[in-house]
Order: C-alpha cells, then sequence, then structure tokens
C-alpha cells in the first residue's frame, strides 16, 4: 500500500500537465491529453505451487498446492499527456481477478509407522485470484495519417495481488490407516505488491479530432511475495494481454 | 417466561470449566449476570416467548440457521436460533425451540441480554491469525478468525475472534488487545500417537490415550483395543490381574507423562500386539485376537524370568485372557516382534477353536509307538516291568504294554506351539526387511532376544540345540521320525488299570535312554518344529535333511498364500486334538480349499509335509 501511495503523485502530475497548455500542435494526432479505456484478455497463466510441511501423527509431512492461474478478462483505464509531437508519458491501471483452482497433493504420515506416509489429492476450487496494475508509461507516438496512430510504450509498473491460499488441509481415514482421502481445505488470503515493467503497443484510429477505438498488446511482469497470516509465497503477476477499446484526447 | 435455575447453574458450570479466565470480577455462584436460560415448557411461557423471539428474528438479534423434522415423533418440527448482536454471533446464544403443527411445544437455551458493545474491531482477523500463530507455533486451519460476542463471566461483553488453529485448539481472542480469552480442546477423541523406544533403541510410534497427567499405554484406534499393564514387578498385582475376575484398577496401565516413551518392555510390547493386529487383519482377514474386537490386554515388568506366556479367558484381566512378558537373566525384555506375535497366535488359537468347538486346542499325550522291553539308563540295564521313576517325591510306574515301553508326545501342544512360531516369523516377515541382523525378518525365532538369542530355527531346526541329555545334546527334530518321543509313568492307577499318565524326562535313543532336564508336557516346544520347517519348506523350498525330499515352495514373494492356508487350517478346521498329522492334512485341505488342488501352494504345502514326514 506504501508503495501505491508513492505511485499516485506521478500519476497526478501526468494528469495535471495535461491541463496545461500544449507545447505543440500540428495535424490531427496531437493532442494536449488523452484518455485510454480498454477491455482485454490476458492470456499469460501465472501458475506456481507452494510446499508446505505439517505434523500428524507423531512425524512430519508435507503437502504441495498447485494453483492454476489462467488467463482472463481485463479492464483498464489510463491516460497521459503529449510531451511533444512524438513522446508522451501516461499511466494506466489494470484490473484482473478470477477464480483459481488449487490441486493438493499430500504426504500424510501413517499413525502406527515410521516413513509410510499416504498420498492424499484433492483439489481446491473457488481460490479467487486478483491483480491490480498501475503502469506508469513513456510513449513513442508514431501517427501514420490524420486518423490512425501508433504508440509504442514502456515503462515501471506496480503489481498489488490478492490470492487465497490453502494453509491445511483434512483428511479422511479409517483402520488400517493406510490410505487417506482428501477432506477439507483451510484457505487464507494472501497479498502482496511489488514493481515490475510493462512495455506494449497500440494502435488507434481517431473517428474525430478526439475520438477514437484503438487496440492494445501488453506485456507487463512482476514478481510479488504475497503474505498472510504466517504464509508467504512468492507469485508471477502480469503477462501477455491484448485489448481495445476507446481512445479519447482533447 | 421460566428461568430454569438448574439449567443456569448447569451453563455457569460449563462455562467455568472451559474457561481460560482472563482477569475479572468475581462471580457468584448463582449464575452470569446477562446470561438468562430459557426452559419454556407452559402455554404461557411458550406465548412469551415466542413473541419475544419473532421481535428478536425480525431485529436480527436472533437467526433461524436449521429447521428440521423430528425423527422420532411425525408431525414435530425443530428450530435451531442463534444469537447475534449487529450481525456478529454472541459466543453461546442460542435457542432450540420444536414445535407440533406450527404450535410451539418447547423452548430451550440460552440468551445474552444487554449487550452493548463497539463492534469494530481494532485487530483485524489477519492480525489475529498472526499472533495466534507467533504465540503458539500452530498454524491457522479452516476458516479465517470470525469475529463473535465472548460474554464474559463478570457479565461484560467482548468483541473477540474465535480462530482455530493446528495445534487442534480454538481460541478466542480479544479483538482489541489480542489476548486470548479462551482456549478449547478440539481433541474429541483422547487418542494420541506418540513415539517410543524399544529394547533395540528403534523409534516407534505408540497408539495410546491421553488422560490427566498423561499418556496410558492404551490403543483404541485399532479394531480391538490394546492396552499395555505394567505391574511393577508386583506378584500381588499380577495375580490380581490373571485371576479371575482379573480386575483391573487405574494403576495398571503403563504411563507416560509425555508420550515420548522410552520403557523399552512397554514400547515394544505395545506396539508388537499392534502390529501383531496389524498383520492379522491385512494378511489374514482377522480382527484382534478373537476376531470380534476383543481387548487386547499385555502386562509387562511381571517379574517372569526368560519366559512370556498367553492364558486364556476366563482368566486375565478382566477374564478376556492376557498375554504376559518377562525378561531374560540378562534383563532384556521378551519382547520382541516374533515373541509378542508368537504369545498373540496362542490367543488366536485358542480363541478360533473355543468359538467353533467351545474349547481350545486340548493338551493331550498320543501314543507315539511301542518301545523296547528293556533299556539302559546310566549304564543299569531296566525292564519296564520293574521300573519306575521318581517324580516330584513319588515313586511311580512306568507305563508299559505287553512288557514294551509306552512312548508318548503331546501333539496338540506342539502343534499350538509350532503355529504360533509360523505367525511369530510371519509377522516378522511383514514388517521387517528379510535379513539375518537385527530387526530383520527370519525363519529364527527369538534371534534379537539380545544375551539368549534364538530359541528356534525353522530353516534348519536341526541347528539348535533342543536340550543336552545324559548322551550329549540333542537337536530339534526337522522331521517326525525324530520327533521327541518320553517314556510314561503312571500318575494316577496301577500298572493293570492306568488312570493318568505323565511323561517322563526319558527319551530313547537307540536303546539308550537319554536323560534330559524336563519332558517340556510332552515335547510341546521341542516337537514344533516338525510343523514350522514345513512352514519353511512350503515357502522356500529346499531338501528336507532327513529324509532327502525335496519341495518346489512356492517363493517368498508367494508367502501369503502359505500363510493363509495355514491360518486357514487352524481358525477353520483344526480340531481340538489334533496328531501332528491330522494337522498336515488341514494345512493342505485349507490349501487347496483357498487356491486348489493344483495350485502351486496346495503342491507345496503336500510336498513339506510329505518332506517332514508327516503325509504320505
Amino acid at each position: 500500500m506504501t508503495r501505491l501511495l508513492n505511485m499516485t503523485p506521478i500519476v497526478l502530475i501526468a494528469m495535471l500537465a495535461s491541463a496545461s497548455p500544449a507545447v505543440a500542435q500540428t495535424g490531427t494526432v496531437l493532442g494536449r491529453g488523452f484518455i485510454v479505456v480498454n477491455g482485454g484478455y490476458q492470456v499469460t497463466g501465472n501458475d506456481f505451487e507452494k510446499t508446505s510441511t505439517l505434523r500428524a501423527n507423531a512425524e512430519d509431512g508435507s503437502f504441495t498446492s498447485e494453483y492454476e492461474v489462467k488467463g482472463g478478462p481485463t479492464f483498464d483505464v489510463g491516460g497521459g499527456v503529449t510531451l511533444s509531437r512524438r513522446f508522451a508519458i501516461g499511466a494506466g491501471l489494470t484490473r484482473f481477478s478470477r477464480s483459481t483452482t488449487s490441486s493438493l497433493n499430500g504426504s500424510v504420515p501413517h499413525p502406527f509407522y515410521f516413513n509410510h506416509p499416504r498420498t492424499v489429492t484433492g483439489d481446491v476450487i473457488g481460490l479467487s485470484r486478483a491483480e491490480l496494475a498501475v503502469h506508469v508509461q513513456a510513449q513513442v507516438i508514431a501517427p501514420v495519417g490524420p486518423r490512425l496512430q501508433f504508440t509504442v510504450f514502456g515503462g515501471p509498473s506496480f503489481f498489488k495481488v490478492d490470492q487465497e491460499l490453502v494453509t491445511d488441509f483434512t483428511w479422511v481415514d479409517s483402520y488400517p490407516f493406510d490410505e487417506a482421502s482428501f477432506g477439507t481445505a483451510s484457505t487464507l488470503s494472501a497479498d502482496g505488491s511489488s514493481i515490475g515493467f510493462n512495455a506494449g503497443v497500440d494502435v488507434a484510429y481517431f473517428f474525430t479530432q478526439r475520438v477514437g477505438i484503438g487496440g492494445l498488446f501488453q506485456f507487463s511482469r512482476a514478481s510479488v511475495e504475497i503474505e498472510g497470516a504466517a504464509v508467504s509465497q512468492d507469485v508471477k503477476a502480469g503477462g501477455t494481454r491484448a485489448g481495445g477499446g476507446l481512445r479519447l484526447r482533447f | 417466561m421460566g428461568v430454569s435455575h438448574r439449567l443456569r447453574i448447569l451453563v455457569c458450570f460449563l462455562f467455568l470449566a472451559t474457561t481460560t479466565l482472563p482477569a475479572q470480577a468475581p462471580v457468584s455462584t448463582g449464575g452470569r449476570p446477562g446470561l438468562l436460560a430459557v426452559n419454556a415448557a407452559t402455554p404461557t411461557e411458550l406465548r412469551e416467548w415466542d413473541a419475544r423471539i419473532n421481535q428478536m428474528v425480525r431485529a436480527r438479534q436472533f437467526v433461524a440457521l436449521s429447521s428440521y423434522p423430528d425423527p422420532d415423533i411425525g408431525g414435530r418440527t425443530h428450530e435451531t436460533l442463534a444469537q447475534y448482536y449487529q450481525n456478529i454471533p454472541v459466543y453461546g446464544g442460542s435457542l432450540s425451540r420444536q414445535s407440533a403443527q406450527g404450535v410451539s411445544v418447547s423452548i430451550i437455551g440460552n440468551v445474552f441480554e444487554n449487550i452493548s458493545i463497539d463492534s469494530a474491531a481494532a485487530l483485524s482477523a489477519n492480525q489475529i491469525a498472526l499472533r495466534l500463530a507467533e504465540s503458539t507455533g500452530a498454524r491457522l486451519v479452516g476458516d479465517a478468525p470470525q469475529l463473535v460476542i465472548f460474554p464474559n463471566l463478570d457479565g461484560a461483553y467482548r468483541l473477540a475472534y474465535r480462530a482455530t488453529m493446528s495445534d487442534l485448539k480454538t481460541y478466542i481472542v480479544d479483538a482489541a488487545t489480542g489476548s486470548v480469552l479462551l482456549t478449547i480442546d478440539e481433541i474429541q477423541t483422547q487418542t494420541q500417537i506418540g513415539t517410543g523406544t524399544g529394547a533395540l533403541g528403534d523409534a516407534k510410534k505408540m497408539s495410546t490415550t491421553q488422560v490427566a497427567g498423561g499418556f496410558r499405554a492404551h490403543d483404541q484406534l485399532r479394531p480391538a483395543p490394546i492396552r499395555t499393564f505394567d505391574t511393577r514387578g508386583s506378584e500381588l498385582a499380577l495375580n490380581r490381574l490373571l485371576v479371575p475376575p482379573g480386575a483391573p484398577v487405574e494403576g495398571d496401565y503403563s504411563v507416560d507423562a509425555d508420550n515420548t516413551w522410552a520403557d523399552p518392555p512397554v514400547v515394544d510390547t505395545h506396539v508388537h500386539a499392534g502390529w501383531m493386529q496389524d498383520y492379522l487383519f491385512k494378511q489374514v482377514s482377522w480382527t484382534g485376537i478373537d476376531n470380534r474386537r476383543g481387548t487386547i490386554t499385555s502386562a509387562v515388568h511381571t517379574g517372569l524370568i526368560n519366559n512370556a506366556f498367553f492364558i486364556a479367558p476366563p482368566f486375565g484381566a478382566d477374564g478376556g485372557g492376557m498375554f504376559v512378558y518377562g525378561r531374560t537373566t540378562g534383563g532384556t525384555p521378551m519382547t520382541t516382534l516374533d515373541v509378542v506375535a508368537h504369545e498373540m497366535m496362542h490367543g488366536v488359537t485358542n480363541a478360533s477353536l473355543v468359538q467353533r468347538t467351545g474349547m481350545g486346542l486340548l493338551g493331550a499325550l498320543f501314543i507315539d509307538r511301542f518301545g523296547p522291553t528293556a533299556v539302559t539308563v546310566g549304564g543299569s540295564s531296566l525292564s519296564c516291568d520293574s521300573a519306575s521313576v521318581t517324580i516330584a517325591g513319588r515313586q511311580l510306574p512306568m507305563l508299559c504294554n505287553a512288557g514294551r515301553f509306552v512312548l508318548v508326545s503331546n501333539y496338540p501342544g506342539a502343534i499350538n506351539e509350532g503355529f504360533s512360531d509360523i505367525f511369530g516369523i510371519a509377522a516378522e516377515f511383514f514388517h521387517q526387511p528379510a535379513g539375518t541382523g537385527s530387526m530383520q525378518a527370519d525363519y529364527k525365532l527369538g534371534e534379537d532376544l539380545a544375551g539368549l538369542g534364538a530359541a528356534r530355527a525353522a530353516d534348519a531346526p536341526a541347528s539348535m540345540v533342543a536340550m543336552p541329555s545324559s548322551l550329549g545334546t540333542i537337536p530339534y527334530p526337522d522331521h517326525a521320525s525324530r520327533a521327541f518321543s518320553f517314556m510314561a509313568a503312571i500318575a494316577v492307577g496301577t500298572t493293570s488299570n492306568p488312570i493318568a499318565i505323565t511323561p517322563v524326562p526319558w527319551v530313547l535313543v537307540g536303546d539308550q535312554v537319554a536323560v534330559v532336564p524336563s519332558a517340556d508336557a510332552g515335547g510341546v516346544h521341542l516337537n514344533s518344529t516338525i510343523l514350522s520347517h514345513a512352514f519353511y519348506l512350503a515357502i522356500e523350498g529346499g531338501r528336507n535333511a532327513t529324509s532327502g525330499l525335496t519341495v518346489q515352495g512356492v517363493g517368498a514373494a508367494n508367502r501369503a498364500q502359505i500363510e493363509r492356508a495355514f491360518f486357514r487350517a487352524m481358525t477353520v478346521i483344526m480340531p481340538n486334538v489334533p496328531s501332528m498329522r491330522i494337522a498336515a492334512l488341514a494345512t493342505f485341505q485349507a490349501a487347496v480349499d483357498l487356491y486348489g488342488a493344483n495350485s502351486t501352494a496346495a503342491v507345496a504345502i503336500r510336498q513339506a509335509m510329505q518332506a517332514v514326514g508327516l503325509m504320505n
């Protein structure tokens, strides 16, 4: 959260700058400020796994949770200000959220014998995953005629990740206890934030001086350590994202 | 409105019994301020409480959790309501309303009154979980910590979190300070798994029972409970347990303060009894000793030297039989896996025979054959008709038939011991890797008893000395022709009318008598190796040294087939008073039953029994 607050002034500066008089305007591609609204799809999965220890029946055991974090729909908004005919700075916010599944594979100690673990497997579904990214971008603008505009951008990104983690699980067994089956899982929300990067291209077509549509292809990435109560895990955030939406300039 | 004074006292008692109290004001014994124990039964009380409950439900002070039909009384419905304060559940506030055709029949429960606190928590659920994790070393399990309104005994209420941790405890933690207000032990059954160190320094898991102040060697996880008593060298205690009614007392249990057991006889006996039960269950589908989940009781520190025994019901603790273990003269507990399994198989043998026939495997002397009319004992020639022997100070005439010595053996006893050796060995192979070292499975019995060593060897019986004698040592028999046959004396009756006979410690070697230290109750241990050697040959194959016959064994990988055949023979087919040949036939028949007449197992058993001279 502290990092988010630190980033806010940059965004504000960018927005304030957009209200100042334009340094130069030529043709139809140059404006003082712009706003981008996109719907998109994050293609990249961010699967990860976590191995935890457990203590049962006077012996150590373990379990590994393999989290399948598939891609999914995203929504983002952004804006910026042109610094010259070719350059701009901008900031954007991307939101990604989806339900994930964890495949649990546990090794549960036997109650009567050392070194006779039982294998327990099960799926924990409906684990929430949410990513919020704030991208700061330096942009290079390449206008192609009065209506079409290519933009290449890149810069640092701030990621905040919320992920529900499996912290423990129960199993069902009965005499002679040589087998056990998955019972229920205990979960806990963990979160964390980190700085990464983003880069991409944007193609916009303007119907008028101020309104257009565009498409976006962006790659962003960060490694984030998420933490909950006595639980932590390194995860990847971001990925390849494609989208499109409204382009406004003023 | 009815307030049950008795119920109020009970509720108060429960709170006192389960609460780790923070500093608080003294509490009167009459009840907790603010707690209303509801027991509405009369029409007036029910009307009042119905109206009040409905009002509280509309105000969301009570929430209906469930409603279900009475399983026993048609038309009755039970409704459970939980008390809430500003959408936070009130700990212990609940009502149960029973109704018939929409009319309340009874309302019982607790309502906490006069709740007025700030429902905003200063600490978050994550902070609570983190603090608990740090203070207990345990992890959060189940749901994230949930807010509750916790009624304190002084009448005040605290906003608290309820969190269950991996140390099997649920904590009620003050949401403002993080102080633990209440700790609840979630252990429903007191069964615990501890660890112990056996006589050979090996670590084992102990299935025990938690009691006040410690743990008992009482395994309640297995189908047949196992309890291990410690008689602490007291002959009085042992006799109290052995002699009917065999009433045990609390102090008989082996105990340990922290469930880390360091008393080898207790550890080995308790654990090996469990392992044998596991073997029986998994390998031969037999539950416990009696196949009826009867409690298995053992006693250690008994003062017994160089011995262990099983005593059948009605003797033993609670009249259920008992396994009694001693030590070697060198102090080694006689509680190795094969020894414990050997004794437990005696229990199985007895139980199965009693259940099938009303009696156990009965010891009985069989006449083997008739010997010569005269023998040489210590250089002197004795004719049977005039010979006598002194036993226990009594001069007893020898048993003769037409002037010839009568030679006898206790075959049922030898079969009993042989089968116990067999399943002592089988349990070893089930639980231990094959080998000749310590805690490795082999065909010897008692080989891990330090200072004493193996008592018998099923793989090579003749390699071990059975007994010293006046003519030198005599090996264990590997063939029926080498079985120990004892001369017999007339214990009761006369030479013309013998009523009771007893084996005497004289065995015939050629035409000479070898005097041995003991008649071994007719050779019950001495002759047991004939059967156990057949068991070995049926599995491993090989050549019998006496008969020269070769057996094609099933192989170690198929040992379970042979074990199942022997087990079926004993528990399904064996009569009360079998001869060795009957035992051999029963085992072969069991293999035929299980696997077919031409099966590898049946053929192996037939060949093995032929090799040891028990089948033609």
